[in-house]
This record gives structure tokens, sequence and C-alpha cells, in this order.
């Protein structure tokens, strides 16, 4: 049961409605333990008990701990249970990958070595729930979570369905206290859940699946397209991962507002970054703050010589691409940013504050500059993220960066702009609609008084969610077979 | 609470009304199928005789009924009923069947497909019922009850998405003519660029006329294709029905005639056994008079418009002419005007 799909809306409707319908926390809580395992369950009712096993050897973590004194008794109870977890991540997701590598480097020197593969099911979410429960463990050996922690409080906060599929990685230490306390239903928070349910819905159906169709087209290794074609195709893809993404984390953050919980923020307008570091600390903000505090800071972090810091930022890059998936291609991709960040980090110690206003208050052409150039090298590296292996990846680069001196070749890029159609307003309307809201935290907070005007506005981007969902809804042209 | 409850209650009552406007404004009755309500019509009023033409799409886009009147010295009043190979031979016989009368001609036109094999598609049934509701008691009826299933389970989103593409390609289309019109070049053609096609584009007759004026730009799909063959069962289930309808005419007085639909050349080389096996059944069993032969409807890639059954062009206006002038010869055709 996707986020997205008119199920989920059901389901939700039936769980906000009893939700508050009650003024019982305890009551509340089980609900969303009942409603998370069911949202888990429909997709496959296996993945439940690994699910709830891992919440389990969590839970037994954190209440260990707060029992320990001894420096070295915490420890292995840390020890233990970050390798429980790992444990189930790495069977699971790597098993395959690495097994693969061993028999290939084994090959090379002609050592022969079976194709010893476990063909596993991955499940879905696995890499969100078991980062959840080795941050939990993590910062309950720091002291950073209170002594005593529920039972079912951290059942819900492991398995909170909002969360569960796609992140973000919440953190116990902000999630669990809201779970623990009693709220009462809070009108702003839940206007403001319901417009980021819309901006997300209207990002993930109407731009990143309509624009999903003419990337496979454009980045085709088949089609052999020219440089100026696939330029085209990256930064379309660019926008595509970045609505997909963002727009499903919307969703989630504002079905958590609907519930009167505040998550952690996920997105902060990344590609209008100025530099790679600063792009790290807009995109996926819960999964790099998770690599910074649990990786890099106990390597180091910044406190260390520049050789040292490069290695610490390239570790935790590598590391954080091979999160995202069990290949070479994304290895490639984590150490090509991990090389971005540490370049941008030799020149400037990184900052780990607050965030600016994206693009600065004001645009000037040095900052335009500095924006356009860090998207470029963003958009060549998801070239990586996107292709099936390192060598198809060096390919389409390699193509690319191949001077196209044909105008037919040019030609081809502007009819594949075109072939968008209606969708190129909608791209125009959308990055300037996001640049003037950067403030804000979520782009349709808009600070227009009169109510018609408002209702307008989102009037207009439901309109345009709902038809372009449907017009790319497949089988328009299937219809016409004879 | 109950303030958040009552604004989105209020904001979906206005998209409520909103949706209710666009229904109103009836823009997805310019839906193809929904030419259905207009071929029933057209066979319910048109003045007797009348020579009917029964099939699919490639009779909708295949055939320029004022050509066949004229080679008919308008003794007949055409009926082109063709609209969609995706009703299943039975439902088309049963909506002709209906609105036949004595001294009509029907010419049946079905594509080979609908003979080999049971295409009736629920998805194309159920979007013509939504238009034409009284056309259910034509659906065959071992079919009725997946038809009304479909309609329940799939019927809302079906309509939604015809009305979004409808909305989608209403405001693209005049949006590209504004920009067209500035660069001084012509209007953006609707059809082609757009989910199925319009119902506008529809003549009086009930020939689907978008393609007429243009080339054909049918592209055949690369690669070898392997040859189809002829269920047994279906092609006796075909003939049986077929059968069954002409003897229900002979019954009013109603001649009934074949011919045999156009196909792409390469298909043609590919499936000629089957389309040859396909014509002695049919000659054989349905004692009829047939107005062509199959090697007589083969076509190039350039006389077809989008799909491999759908003609375009000059080749519409031939075949019509050759159908015509066939039809003419099987007839006695009286020359005093009216008949």
């Amino acid at each position: 049961m996707s986020l997205t799909s008119f199920g989920f809306f059901l389901f939700f409707a039936v769980v906000f409605g009893v939700y508050w319908a009650t003024r019982r926390n305890t009551v509340r809580k089980w609900l969303l333990l009942a409603a998370s395992y069911v949202l888990y369950a429909s997709i496959d009712w296996r993945f439940c008990a690994l699910l709830l096993g891992l919440s389990l050897i969590g839970l037994a973590g954190i209440n260990r701990l707060s029992k320990e004194a001894m420096r070295w008794h915490r420890s292995l109870v840390l020890g233990i249970g970050l390798a429980l977890s790992l444990v189930a991540l790495v069977v699971l997701k790597y098993f395959d990958f690495f097994a693969a590598g061993v028999a290939g480097m084994l090959g090379r020197f002609g050592l022969a070595a079976d194709d010893v593969t476990l063909g596993l099911v991955l499940p879905i979410g696995l890499s969100f729930y078991v980062f959840r429960v080795m941050s939990s463990l993590i910062d309950s050996y720091r002291g950073d979570l209170p002594a005593v922690c529920s039972p079912l409080d951290y059942l819900v906060y492991v398995a909170f369905f909002p969360q569960l599929l796609s992140g973000p990685i919440d953190r116990a230490g902000n999630l669990i206290p809201q779970i623990h306390t009693s709220r009462s239903f809070d009108y702003a928070l839940a206007t403001e859940g319901t417009r980021q349910v819309l901006w997300g819905l209207f990002k993930k159906l109407a731009l990143a699946d309509g624009i999903a169709t003419h990337v496979d087209s454009l980045l085709s290794p088949d089609a052999g397209h020219a440089g100026p074609v696939l330029v085209v195709g990256v930064v379309l893809y660019s926008i595509q991962i970045y609505c997909d993404f963002s727009g499903y984390t919307d969703i989630s953050i504002g079905v958590t507002k609907l519930l009167g919980i505040r998550p952690m923020r996920n997105f902060a307008y990344p590609y209008f970054s100025q530099n790679v570091a600063e792009f790290w600390r807009r995109w996926h903000i819960s999964m790099s703050s998770w690599f910074r505090d649990y990786v890099y800071i106990p390597l180091g972090g910044s406190r260390v010589g520049r050789p040292r810091l490069f290695v610490n930022i390239l570790i935790t890059f590598v590391l954080s691409g091979l999160w995202h998936g069990a290949g070479l291609n994304f290895l490639a991709w984590g150490a090509l940013l991990g090389l971005g960040v540490a370049f941008t980090s030799l020149r400037k110690k990184p900052v780990l504050g607050a965030l600016d206003t994206p693009g600065g208050e004001r645009l000037t052409i040095r900052a335009f500059a500095k924006m356009i150039v860090t998207f470029a090298f963003i958009s060549l590296s998801w070239v990586f993220f996107r292709a099936e292996s390192v060598s198809e990846a060096a390919r389409t680069i390699g193509r690319i960066f191949t001077p196209a001196l044909q105008a037919a070749q040019w030609r081809e890029a502007l009819q594949s702009i075109a072939d968008l159609d209606v969708l190129v307003v909608l791209l125009i309307i959308f990055i300037f609609f996001e640049w003037f809201h950067r403030r804000r935290e979520s782009t349709l907070d808009l600070r227009i008084s009169y109510l018609p005007v408002r209702w307008l506005i989102y009037t207009c981007v439901l309109w345009l969610t709902i038809v372009m969902f449907k017009v790319n809804e497949s089988g328009m042209f299937i219809y016409f077979q004879f | 609470m109950r303030r958040y409850l009552a604004l989105m209650a209020v904001f979906i009552l206005v998209q409520g009304v909103i949706l209710g406007v666009l229904i109103w404004l009836d823009t997805p009755s310019d839906y193809y199928l929904a030419a259905s309500v207009d071929k029933s019509r057209r066979l319910d009023e048109a003045p007797s005789p009348r020579v009917v033409f029964v099939g699919g799409s490639s009779l909708a886009f295949g055939l320029n009924s004022g050509v066949v009147a004229e080679e008919l010295d308008g003794a007949y009043h055409p009926v082109n009923m063709g609209l969609h190979a995706g009703m299943g031979l039975e439902f088309e016989l049963n909506m002709a069947r209906c609105g036949i009368k004595q001294g009509d001609i029907v010419v049946l036109s079905p594509e080979y497909e609908q003979l080999w094999s049971d295409i009736l598609s629920d998805t194309t049934v159920v979007r013509i019922l939504a238009y034409h509701p009284g056309a259910i008691s034509q659906v065959p009826s071992w079919k009725v009850g997946e038809v009304l299933f479909r309609a329940f389970k799939d019927g809302p989103s079906m309509l939604a998405r015809d009305l979004a593409a409808m909305q989608y390609y209403g405001v693209r289309n005049t949006l590209v003519d504004w920009v067209r019109k500035a660069l001084g070049r012509g209007s953006v053609s609707k059809v082609g660029e757009d989910v199925g096609y319009h119902r506008s584009t529809f003549n009086e007759y009930g020939d689907q006329t978008a393609a007429w004026e243009v080339a054909g730009s049918y592209r055949p799909t690369a690669g070898e294709r392997t040859a189809r063959s002829l269920s047994d069962e279906r092609m006796q289930n075909a003939l049986d029905a077929i059968r069954l309808f002409i003897d229900s005419c002979h019954a009013l007085g109603v001649q009934v005639v074949y011919a045999y639909p156009p196909v792409l050349d390469t298909e043609y080389e590919v499936d000629k056994p089957a389309i040859e096996e396909t014509a002695q059944l049919l000659e054989f069993a349905l004692g009829i008079a047939f107005l062509n032969r199959p090697s007589e409807e083969v076509y190039p890639a350039s006389s077809f418009y989008d799909t491999a059954h759908h003609l375009a062009g000059m080749a519409v206006q031939e075949r019509s002419q050759r159908l015509g002038a066939s039809l003419a010869q099987l007839l006695v055709v009286s020359t005093s005007p009216g008949r």
C-alpha cells in the first residue's frame, strides 16, 4: 500500500478518525502500532516478524543500557544490539552483492568459486527501520534518551507507519517524547500537514511520474542519444528524483502532522545549494544527519587534520552510497559525492548549524553561478545512481562530454524538451514557486491572509495533480490497439 | 478539530462543485466511444432503405460513406456502425440487429482479430456504456456480469481519466494553437495528439474523418512477428454468431453481404495462411455474397494512419469507391430518387 494510493487514504481516514475520537493516549498508541503492522502486513506479512524482532532487539538494548553503569558492559550491550541489527541488513540487502564480488575477485586470480547467492527478498523499508533501531541504541548509550522507555512507545517509534516504508529516519529523541505525551488536536499543525500532503502529491504524481517516462526514453542505454539529449535527460532525472523522493516524504510528514506529531524535516530546497557540502545538509536530511552523527563525528569529524578529514568524509559517503543500494554504482556515486564534499570542506570547514536561506537572502550572479555548478555536479552524480552499472554510467558521461558538432543533435535535444509538452510549463512554475517560498519549511505555506485566494491556489494545485496523474496513467494509447 | 473538519468539508464540497461543472459542460461526451450514441440514433432515424456497415474501427476510419452513396446513386442511405473492435463481434452484431429495418442491406466487415479470438474488452464496453447506457441490452449475455463488475470497480477511475485527458488536451491544444498562430503556422491537429479520438470528428454517416486529410504515418514495429492462427472454437463461435445474425436479418427482409477488412502488407505476408483459411470458412459457411477478396485489401504502411487497421488519406477514398462499385453491381439499384 503506497502512500499515494487511494487505499492508503481510505486507511488513513479511518485511523485519523479513530485516533482523534479517543482521548486516551494509550489507546492511540495501540492504534498506531496496529495500523503500522497492518500496513506492513499488507505488503508482506512475513516482514512483520522481522520488524517486531528488530524492535524487540532495540527495546531490550536501550532498557539494558539504562541499567548498566559499567562502561565496558554498556559497550558490550551496544555492540551486540548494533551487530544484531546490522546482521539483518547485511544478510538481506548485501549478501548477494558481496558474494558476487568475492566470486569475481577469486575468478580474477584463477580460483573457481561457486556463485553463491541467497536470492532473498529485500523487505521494504528495512534500511530505514534498522537505522532507527541503531540510532536509538547509540543515543541511549550516549545518554541522549530518557532512562526508562515504555515498550509501547518504542515499538510505535520503530514501526511508525507514515515513516515505515520510506523514512524520514526520525530520531527516538524527537518522536518518542511526542508519542509518549498525550496531545490535543492542533489546528495549525493539521492544516500545515494537509498542505504538505497536497504539495507532496503534486510533486510525486504530477511532476515526478510525468517526467519518468521521458527520462526512461532519453537515458535508455540502447537509444544511443548524443550529449545534448543526454544532458536534458540527466537534468530531468535530477528533477524527477527530487520530486519523487521529497514528494513522498512530504506526504509522510504531512500525515504525521495530522496525527499531532511534528517529525524532523527531510528536504530543504537542496538544488538551491551553492556547494556540495550544503547540498548534503539539505538533501534527505534524516539520512545525511544520521551518517554525520553516527559515522562521521565518531571518526573524528572535522576536528582532525586535513588528510584524516578527507578520509573521514570519503568513508562516510561511501557507506551512505552503499546504504542506498547494493551495487558498485552506488559505491561510486557515494565516492563521487564524498569527493565533492571533501573538496568543499578542505576549502572551508563544514558548518553544522542551522541552515541559511538557500541561495542567499538576495540572489547574486555569483550565488547563481555556484548553484548552477553545484546542480550540474549533483546531476552528473545521479548518472551513477540511476545506472545499472559503473560502466554504463561511465559510457553515459563519456557521451555527455563528447562534443556535439551536428545541428541535428541539438535539434533533437530541443525536441526532447518540446515533447514534455505542458510539463515544461509546470516545471518552470514549480521551480519559481519553490524559489520564492524557499524561506519556508513547506512550499505551500502561503502567507496570504485572504482565504479565497489561498483556496484558489490549493484548488489549482489539486486539480493539476489529478489531471496530470490521470493523464500519466498507463493505458492512454493502449486503448487504441485496433 | 471541528473547525478543521468543517473547513475540509467545505473545501471538498467546492471541489465537488467544480467537478460537477466540468461534467455538466459535457466535455467528456466528445470522447470517441461516446459516438456510439450517434451511431445508434443514425440507425434509428436514417431514412430507408439503408446500407448499414458493421465492424470495428477499421470500418470507422476506412470508409467514406458519401462515396459509397454516390456509387449507389443515392438509392441507399449509408450508416457506418464501425467504432471499436474491442466491443467484440457479438456486441457489434447485437447493436446493428436492434436498428435494422426491412429493405436494408447490411455489410459485415469485422477485423480478423474479432474472428480469431474473443477480444471483447470490458474496459471498452464500460466506457461505451458510460455514455450510452441503453446499449447494456446489446451486450452479450455471458459478458454482462463481467462488464457490470468492471463498471463498478473501475468505471469512476476510467471516467476520471477520460475527463482529465479531455481537460489536459483541450487546454494544451488551445495553448499550442495560440503559439502556432503567433508563429504563423497552422493549428495543431487534434487527432493523434490526445487519448483516443473525438466524437466530433465523426460525420453524419458515422465515418471517422480525422485521417482523411492526412498522409499515412504508421510505422510498423521492427522485428519479426510470428504468424497468427485460428482458434477452432472461437472461429466456430464467430461463425455461429454471424449465421444467427444473417438468419434474423433474412427474417426481417434484410440482405447481408460481407467485405474483408484492410490489412497491412507485411502482416498479410505473415498471416496469409490464417487469412485465407478464414476466407474459405466464411465463404463456405455463410452462404452470402462477398464484395471483395482478402488480397484486394492489402495496403502499404503509408496508407495507414496510426495503427495497422486505420486507413488514411486517399486509401480511404479508393477503398470506399471499390466497395461501393461492388455493392452496386450486386444490387439492382432503382434510378428513381428517394428509394
